[in-house]
């Protein structure tokens, strides 16, 4: 068994990190999203591989924080993703690339609508052995 | 014979200090160049190779603050200009390339959106790039 992994070495330090946040956080995607609710998701592509060498594992590692709020009224959910953007940005560690908020969407999860919006970060992961 | 495929991920890169600088390094890329001069004669083109130069070119990613910080020691020896550093590439495996090079300083800062990172070019001292092939 290696040393390190993607889940000890990065997955659950940022949840960790995002623990400050008021919202339930999850470094994997749950079954039922309590809102309101932070979800570390991999993004697409997961995993790129662009340092030179293969003596160890390294790749550039692509997450979606996915921000849940309720949605039933629109000027207050739209106001309640705000302000649980930017205290998720505000407690993403050093070391992440924060590129962009994709737009939120009403998304239907069981009988409720959430607002989402995606955060896309990014970092390096080496394995230690 | 089969087609044979190497990448950049075949490479392997240490120098003098031993910091980890395969784990930062993004792209590495060694040239050496003949200077020719090339002369009309009544027979035609005569050539002259007048100088060997090789450069390194080096992107990294930045790490500056890492304990053994690639960047740290790299600004260290540029306070050194004329001291070369050592460096060993393997292009792949019964490929290996030493050579010693000028050090330079590295750039500090970055854009707000992306990975801090450093490009080099080094001059390869003299030219010297000794090679062992298998």
């Amino acid at each position: 068994m290696p040393a390190s992994t993607i889940l000890s070495a990065v997955r659950t330090p940022l949840a960790t990190a995002l623990g400050s946040v008021a919202a339930n956080v999850f470094s994997y995607v749950p079954e039922n999203v309590p809102v309101p609710a932070v979800v570390l998701v991999p993004s697409s592509p997961y995993m790129e591989f662009d340092t030179i060498g293969k003596s160890t594992f390294k790749c550039k590692l692509n997450f979606t924080i996915s921000c849940c709020v309720a949605y039933s009224s629109n000027p207050a959910s739209l106001d309640n993703i705000e302000q649980l953007i930017e205290s998720v940005v505000l407690a993403i560690p050093a070391g992440y690339e924060v590129s962009d908020v994709q737009r939120p969407t009403v998304t239907q999860v069981g009988a409720s609508n959430l607002l989402v919006a995606d955060i896309v970060v990014s970092t390096h992961y080496t394995r230690t052995n | 014979m089969a087609t044979t495929v190497i990448t950049g991920r075949d490479i392997s890169l240490s120098f003098t200090g031993g910091t980890d600088i395969e784990a930062q390094a993004l792209s590495a890329v060694l040239t050496k160049t003949n200077l020719r001069q090339t002369y009309q004669t009544l027979d035609g083109e005569a050539y002259k190779t007048t100088n060997v130069e090789a450069t390194f070119a080096l992107s990294m990613l930045a790490d500056w603050g890492k304990t053994s910080s690639v960047c740290e020691a790299l600004w260290s020896a540029a306070e050194a200009p004329e001291t070369t550093i050592s460096v060993t590439l393997t292009a792949a495996t019964g490929a290996q390339f030493v050579f010693p090079i000028l050090p330079e300083f590295p750039t500090a800062g970055g854009a707000g959106s992306d990975a801090q990172t450093v490009d080099f070019t080094f001059k390869v001292a003299g030219g010297a790039v000794t090679e062992t092939f298998s």
